[in-house]
């Protein structure tokens, strides 16, 4: 039959279809005029230009990130007042009655899920920018101006939809991988999709640039290096993988890019509801049972009561001495250790660790944390790194189940792991060669 | 009730027409056995109630892609009333190729060629009626942004779904040398009567001749199938 | 061939270039971290990134020169990309300035230095304006 028609069956009919198109076209459509230029065709020729097109995205990306962190932190100001005045309450009203409940009121409930919920506003405002940046349509562009990089690279364009799509929780990235055609394409897509950092790492992120760099300009730039450090090792481990497991060249794409407009107000912000609400859900349920766990582990056997010294003879001390050693190298104390492990569940829980362990109470945990002086600046900031590659929480890894076979899941849990230590002890290592502590 | 289907190429604007078509009465759920997204909703035009599913946003209806075979599989199987085809008329090279395997698939089509304001701002001129002459189904200009249109295509919709449009069955020609191929299988397709009241024996043909690896399977147990391996395999 | 007028393009072009310098130099000066005291008539901040990210806006403001000298489509494109990039960091650091007067206020920190928080960036974006205008009045015509 290739002979009949000299070429592959399927390219041929496609062909012939595309013949008859512009046959019915023909008689159907009139231009009035030479082509219009339109806004689309004057932002698209610098949004993807080829020497500014990244550059662009980056610094786009750069004021994201820095309107995040720097904006939000009033409003979470607000929220953390709120929370310790009512810790402060429960404490009072409720201590002589009844010490326990006071304290799971006002270590669990208030300091534990308060410090998550003081990331309501970073998580909203990442979501509304990136919404506005999804309407007007730009963040189409910037994919493509990425693929095309890829693409050079020997990487499947039509990635990097996925990857954004990433910042704000792997779990749809995953799942828009399904219009990847080609089979090796998607599973490498799929493998590297946890390194884009999502935004349940953002409060991590915000709290520890917060503790070592205060509020000045450094700690929004220290959060923004987070994510271009996700998309660097994404992209490395990409093309390791495409040169080793899964070798064979990336079938070409074709990117249709919607045309430019100016957003309207009502959609960007259903769009930020959208997702944010995920977040709001996750600290009701999920986040919350984490918490009510460690302020189990802290607060018994009774008397081992939250914050100060005293913790140290509860149940989630002996725990975390029996795993500190592990991060000892780093640097990082047994409650930095603890809160690790329980970010295997949730990254925001590293967060809800850090507010029940130290109890905070009046403070802030970010007071707290600080004049805890459990991080020094390399320190520190190595916490991050780690934290951003350590492995995907337990929902990705559900929904990597479903669209991967086995032993892909458990090689993704297992590179993400080593390359966390290996790169943070490369940040460790640097620092110390620049004379950090 | 009446079921209809809604399709199209990606960033058509098929998700505000879903909703524009729908308002709040949506259902989000799965395709059976895979994560991807299955939105349904209900609308009721002149006291019909319709159910509206979205179909996954694609560009053809292979078996490559997952998308495009949950789409295909729906219309194929579930035989929807009413496929509503969402066209960006500002791109109807691109887009009138899925309405094309659309028909192949003999759904009962409605078009929507949708953006029409960008297509009157950019000086393009449809002419729609000859273009619905040529498709043989109805075609409706919608602006999705805005709502233009919507009404007309609900009428249309409930008008294909009673049979009442003018609807004339368009086959297109892939020329004479495909075209003698095609035949050649359909002859043997049709006689196997349970295969052909199920699909259009023109579609499965094609689709045989394309080689698409999920409808040879279906057609492997077939007691025609080794006659129509010989004709394919000439 | 010209696009629109290349008289208003020469102007626009001048214009288009002394900002594209501005922004070269500030970013420079961010970037090695020079200034920084809240004293300076114009407080320059030593911020890397932030330096980083103006020097995109300035070389997109300078490839556009060029085209617009020429009174070409493509000069306007870059100008409209620098022009949204200025607004961009230009609304970012003001909503910043706002943010730590919200600090002060709740009393979440002790000091509000307005100026120090007066970045070039929101000079520069004010300066942009009257080009923007320009532009408007160009492109009043296209459609998205």
């Amino acid at each position: 039959m290739s002979e009949v028609l000299g070429e592959e069956p399927e390219v041929v009919l496609a062909e012939r279809r595309y013949e008859a198109i512009s046959r019915i076209l023909e008689t159907v459509v009139r231009k009035r005029e030479a082509k219009k230029l339109t806004f689309t065709d004057i932002l698209d020729h610098v949004f993807l230009h080829r020497a500014l097109g990244i550059p662009i995205f980056l610094a786009l990306l750069y004021a994201v990130f820095q309107f995040t962190f720097s904006f939000s932190a009033p409003f979470s100001d607000m929220i953390d007042m709120f929370f310790s005045w009512l810790g402060g309450l429960a404490e009072e009203g409720v201590m002589p009655a009844n010490p326990v409940l006071a304290s799971f009121l006002s270590g669990g409930v208030c300091a534990g899920l308060g410090s998550v919920l003081v990331f309501i506003p970073p998580i909203f405002m990442l979501f509304l920018a990136l919404a506005i940046l999804e309407d007007c349509g730009y963040l189409a562009r910037a994919a493509f101006v990425m693929d095309r990089m890829m693409y050079k690279l020997g990487l499947h364009g039509r990635s990097f939809i996925p990857m954004i799509t990433g910042f704000g929780c792997n779990i749809p990235a995953i799942m828009a991988t399904r219009s990847i055609e080609n089979e090796k394409d998607r599973i490498i897509t799929i493998l590297v999709n946890p390194l884009m950092s999502c935004s349940a790492r953002l409060p991590v992120y915000v709290l520890i640039a917060g503790v070592i760099f205060g509020s000045s300009y450094a700690a929004g730039a220290a959060v923004f290096s987070m994510y271009l450090l996700g998309i660097a090792l994404a992209v490395m481990m990409a093309l390791i993988f495409r040169r080793t497991l899964l070798k064979g060249l990336p079938a070409p794409f074709v990117l249709e890019l919607p045309r430019y407009m100016i957003p309207s107000p009502k959609s960007v912000i259903l769009h930020m509801w959208e997702r944010g609400k995920w977040f709001l859900i996750k600290a009701g349920t999920f986040i919350f049972a984490v918490v009510v766990v460690i302020w189990t582990l802290s607060t018994f056997p009774w008397g081992a009561t939250s914050g100060g010294e005293i913790i140290e003879n509860s149940y989630i001390a002996a725990f975390g001495h029996l795993i500190e050693p592990i991060f000892r190298p780093f640097g990082w104390n047994w409650q930095a250790a603890v809160a690790l492990f329980f970010g295997f569940l949730a990254k925001e829980a590293v967060v809800g660790t850090f507010g029940a362990l130290l109890g905070a109470g009046e403070e802030a945990v970010d007071t707290a944390l600080a004049s805890a002086g459990w991080f020094t600046p390399l320190t520190g900031f190595a916490y991050m790194v780690f934290v951003l590659i350590y492995f995907p929480c337990v929902a990705t890894i559900g929904i990597m189940l479903k669209e991967l076979r086995p032993k892909w899941v458990l090689f993704a849990a297992t590179y993400t792991l080593v390359l966390a230590f290996i790169v943070a002890f490369i940040v460790i290592g640097v620092g110390h060669m620049m004379g950090m502590e | 009730m009446i079921r209809v289907a809604l399709i199209g190429n990606p960033n058509v604007g098929k998700t505000e027409l879903f909703n524009r078509l729908t308002g709040l009465r949506q259902h989000v759920g799965n395709w059976p056995g895979v994560t991807v997204e299955k939105k349904t909703g209900k609308c009721i035009y002149k006291g019909e109630e319709m159910e509206i599913v979205d179909l996954p946003g694609t560009y053809s209806l292979t078996a490559h892609a997952i998308d495009e075979l949950i789409a295909r599989d729906y219309i194929v199987e579930e035989k929807p009333d009413v496929v509503v085809d969402i066209v960006d008329g500002t791109n109807l090279e691109r887009n009138l190729y899925l309405t094309l395997l659309l028909l192949e698939l003999e759904a009962n089509v409605v078009v929507a060629l949708n953006q029409w304001d960008m297509v009157n701002e950019r000086g393009i001129e449809i002419d729609v009626n000859k273009l619905s002459e040529l498709l043989g189904v109805p075609v409706v200009p919608t602006v999705a942004t805005t709502g233009e249109g919507v009404e007309a295509l609900k009428e249309a919709v409930l008008n294909a779904a009673e049979g009442r449009e003018k609807r004339r069955k368009v086959v297109m020609g892939y020329g004479e040398d495909v075209e003698a191929l095609i035949k050649k299988v359909e002859a043997v397709i049709v006689k196997d009567t349970s295969l052909s009241s199920k699909y259009p024996p023109r579609w499965l043909a094609i689709k045989l001749l394309e080689r698409d690896e999920e409808v040879t399977k279906r057609v492997e147990d077939s007691p025609f199938w080794d006659e129509m391996r010989e004709v394919l395999k000439r | 061939m010209s696009d629109f007028d290349p008289r208003i393009g020469r102007v626009m072009g001048v214009y288009a270039l002394a900002l594209g310098v501005l922004y070269l130099l500030f970013g420079l000066m961010e970037i090695v971290g020079v200034g920084g005291s809240g004293t300076d008539p114009i407080p320059i901040p030593g911020d890397l990134f932030g330096g980083l990210a103006i020097l995109v806006v300035a070389a997109t403001y300078l490839n556009g020169v060029r085209g617009l000298f020429r009174g070409e489509h493509v000069g306007l494109s870059f100008l409209i990309g620098a022009l949204f990039l200025s607004a961009v960091f230009g609304v970012l650091y003001l909503l910043l300035m706002g943010a730590d007067g919200l600090s002060y206020l709740i009393g979440s920190s002790d000091e509000f230095a307005a100026l120090a928080d007066f970045r070039p960036e929101i000079w520069f974006f004010l300066l942009s304006l009257p080009l923007a205008y320009q532009v408007w009045k160009l492109t009043r015509e296209v459609t998205w």
